[in-house]
């Protein structure tokens, strides 16, 4: 009777992260196709200059005295100082943009400064959008090899394409901008985030033993990992100075949080109607 | 027992390339200076060369970057010790005409995103051949020696789709020096001296009479100092030294204008440019296509030269080299081959042998690049500049390191809770700072720049590394919980499950080591490197570890 129960609240539990994957997809393709990705520059070209002040920066005004130079202003705070992030079109003088954020009262010694031709962006994001096709696959193709039984090597991958596709997305409504880095971090987590949906599918595949006892098993294992690693990344998060890493552990950490939910209750849930299905639950 | 771990192969297979990664990249605290570049007009110019280390300078030790350019407007003689060595300069001038930095404190090559400096990715106009970049190459190291500027690298990029970019970088540079570079052409220039005898401070040039008065000569009444020139028959000739017996006599046989080209790639019945093998090493050979002129010039000033023949390969040569000249640098010389004298020939192949074969062809890449008057084949475009301020790359460094620190602590403190066993957290640590250390080890060996991506992916890598220990760990626990199977079985099923982890992690990396030219390949590689080392040296050697501390301390096992 207990089991029973607990059966139905499993598959009804699957509705959560099925509407958040539909709301992602639809999301997602209301992004392409009204154009509304954010990129950074490494995508669409242009300047961005990085500005490591001691000061508390005000974006607002630093717009208006940049306005000469069509300057874009973010700012973000590090653990010790704040960093200004100038964006302006490529071809810019980065030294007199430079030059007028210090004439606006900041002092500062350490910049960075990184400049993209538009025509080189946009056969970067080519570039990227191939590579993300031949990951995905390449990563299927492993996936199947480790398990060779069709439908739980799929859910496997349906996992890790929904970490994808949330962690894009959400990232997005964040405003992270989709930089090379940002999407080196995508990828990574395509990779990374299927560790626990492997250990699940193994531990319920091919240990002995009930399917409810090797799944606490496997959420216990499972949980450990990505709990470690959420906490590594949000400390890299939060102390990090340079933008390029911030991106990279957001979009980690995030995808990460969107792993639980889709290895435990979309995969897990997925797996344990397959094993009752075939009548070895 | 307890010390009987030591001996197990895969504990002593990762003490091992721990120790190698160590001795690889092998810290060092001293403070030292080490030579960057020597400017051909340096006063040390062929007495020190770039990677030397500086020990000491008129007596004065020296540890910083400062202590070297104090002696900027030093002039005298200089006693100084380089590697040990000892050696005398007499700088009559000031200026030293050389870079020094830093000795690096280990040979972990770090990133200009770490170490500051400026990056320029550009792109030839048009459809250029291989043959065409490596000369934009040549000719920007050749501007790199011949002005004295700060080292720099220069790399041939191709992207997925064919297309070919050169990326330079200056570690420490701005993008002022760079853009300096790009645009510094130089005045070319090649000379062939006369030499005229003298008795009584008199003799006979090109049919004149000459007449040495001191260090001046008179030349058909005209009078003529040292570096003073006179045209005769067409040629300009400078004189370059006079002694009580013979007159040196400069003259101007091809200027940049008579250089109408220079074969930069062999093509059959048209030009010739190419290094073969020969005995004993590498022979380069490239046509340089001249002015009538010139070539007429050329005819007149080797038309009576003598000859000499070279005893040992047997070839003859006119006593008189070639002298090549840019800015009025004197860059090399090269021997004229004796059947050349008196010939007008408007299509001269210059050749030249040395042992190894990149020798031989940044020696062709130097000379062609000289003869085009340092000018670059087509024209560049920027398309992409990173530049970063020494500091910051510095501070992004020390917040890496500090996260790590921190991360670790948060790591063992996970662990700590959900076992309750140091005992497993201390190995847990130490394997995954093992790994840090052997990637390390191995980027200073394949001599890999570790930049801040590779330091992501060093990051990426430990979260693989502890999630697979986790996996470890926990099926030696159930094993020893269940008893049905043994701790060999439980490995197994680990392994297969940490097998299965890396293999994706790669699959998804591998793709993106061919985007974005390059850019996140650092990430891409230090993953896929550190993934591996991980699989097969760390994690072998930890269940080994981990299997032995939960035997112990399972009571019945």
């Amino acid at each position: 009777m207990d089991e029973v129960k607990k059966t139905a609240s499993y598959k009804k539990l699957m509705v959560i992260p099925f509407l958040v994957l539909a709301f992602s997809l639809v999301w997602l393709f209301n992004m392409v196709y009204t154009d509304s990705i954010n990129y950074s520059i490494d995508f669409r070209g242009g300047t961005e200059i990085s500005i490591e002040t001691q000061s508390s920066p005000d974006a607002t005004a630093l717009k208006s005295s940049l306005s000469e130079y069509d300057a874009n202003v973010r700012t973000g705070r590090g653990a010790t100082s704040w960093t200004i992030l100038v964006d302006v079109p490529s071809g810019t003088n980065s030294t007199a943009v430079i030059d007028a954020v210090r004439e606006a009262g900041y002092s500062f010694d350490n910049f960075s400064v990184q400049s993209i031709g538009a025509s080189l962006g946009k056969s970067f994001l080519q570039q990227a959008v191939i590579a993300l096709v031949f990951a995905f696959i390449a990563m299927a193709i492993v996936i199947f090899i480790v398990f060779r039984i069709p439908l739980p090597s799929f859910y496997v991958i349906l996992c890790g394409f929904a970490d994808l596709i949330e962690a894009f997305v959400f990232s997005q409504i964040l405003g992270i901008n989709l930089s090379l880095a940002s999407f080196a971090a995508l990828l990574l987590l395509l990779g990374y985030s299927v560790d626990t949906d492997i250990v699940l599918t193994t531990r319920l595949m091919k240990s002995e033993g009930s399917a409810s006892h090797n799944l606490r098993q496997a959420v216990k294992t499972g949980m450990t990992m990505t709990l470690t690693a959420i906490s590594t990344l949000s400390i890299l998060f939060i102390l990090s100075v340079s933008p390029v890493v911030s991106e990279i552990s957001a979009i980690l950490v995030i995808g990460l949080l969107f792993d639980i939910m889709n290895t435990w209750i979309t995969n897990a849930g997925l797996l344990r109607w397959y094993l009752e299905k075939r009548g070895t639950a | 027992m307890k010390l009987g771990i030591f001996k197990d192969l895969r504990v002593v297979i990762l003490l091992v390339c721990l120790a190698g990664s160590l001795i690889i990249i092998s810290p060092n605290t001293n403070q030292a200076v080490i030579v960057k570049s020597v400017s051909s007009d340096s006063p040390f110019y062929d007495k020190l060369s770039a990677g030397e280390t500086l020990d000491w300078m008129n007596e004065r030790t020296i540890k910083t970057v400062e202590d070297v350019y104090s002696f900027s407007d030093f002039t005298g003689v200089m006693r100084f010790m380089h590697n040990g060595k000892l050696d005398l300069v007499d700088i009559t001038v000031p200026g030293l005409g050389i870079t020094v930095d830093k000795k690096p404190s280990s040979n972990i090559k770090w990133g200009m995103d770490i170490v500051g400096g400026t990056r320029v990715l550009m792109q030839p106009v048009g459809n250029v051949s291989d043959a065409v970049v490596q000369q934009i190459i040549g000719t920007l190291q050749t501007r790199i020696n011949v002005y004295g500027l700060r080292e720099t690298n220069f790399m041939a990029v191709k992207d997925v789709s064919g297309n070919n970019y050169i990326e330079i970088e200056m570690a420490g540079g701005t993008q002022q020096e760079i853009e300096d570079l790009l645009a510094k052409q130089g005045m070319f220039e090649s000379k062939i001296p006369r030499v005229v005898e003298l008795s009584n401070n008199s003799g006979l040039f090109w049919n004149r009479s000459i007449v040495r008065n001191g260090d001046a000569i008179t030349i058909d009444g005209t009078k003529l100092g040292i570096n003073d020139s006179i045209v005769i028959d067409g040629i300009k000739f400078e004189v370059y030294n006079v002694t009580a017996s013979e007159v040196v006599m400069l003259g101007t046989v091809f200027t940049g204008t008579d250089i109408k080209s220079v074969c930069i790639q062999e093509q059959a019945g048209i030009c010739t440019s190419r290094v073969v093998a020969q005995t004993g090493g590498y022979q380069f050979i490239f046509q340089v296509f001249v002015s009538q002129d010139g070539a007429n010039r050329f005819a007149k000033l080797t038309k009576d030269l003598g000859v000499t023949v070279d005893p040992k390969t047997g070839e003859a040569y006119l006593n008189g080299k070639i002298i090549l000249i840019l800015d009025k640098k004197i860059i090399t010389d090269l021997s004229i081959s004796a059947d050349l004298a008196g010939k007008p020939l408007t299509d001269p192949v210059i050749q030249g042998g040395r042992e190894k074969k990149e020798d031989a062809i940044s020696e062709k890449l130097k000379l062609q690049s000289i003869l085009q008057s340092g000018a670059l084949p087509v024209e560049l475009n920027v398309i992409r500049i990173d530049q970063v301020s020494p500091t910051l790359g510095q501070g992004f460094l020390y917040s890496m390191a500090f996260a790590g620190v921190i991360g670790a602590l948060a790591v063992s403190i996970i662990m700590f809770i959900r076992y309750r066993k140091p005992k497993i957290v201390i190995p847990v640590v130490f394997t995954s700072f093992s790994e840090v250390l052997m990637i390390l080890g191995m980027a200073s060996l394949i001599g890999w720049t570790i930049d801040l991506a590779s330091l992501v992916g060093i990051i990426a890598v430990i979260g693989t590394g502890v999630d697979s220990q986790i996996m470890i760990v926990d099926e030696l626990l159930m094993g020893s919980e269940a008893k049905i199977y043994t701790f060999k079985q439980r490995l197994k099923h680990a392994f297969f499950m940490i097998f299965g982890s890396a293999a994706t992690v790669i699959a998804a990396m591998l793709p993106l080591m061919m985007i974005g030219i390059g850019v996140m390949r650092g990430f891409a590689i230090t993953t896929t490197l550190g993934v591996l080392i991980g699989v097969f040296i760390a994690r072998p050697a930890f269940s080994r570890i981990a299997e032995q501390i939960i035997e112990r301390s399972t009571p019945s096992a």
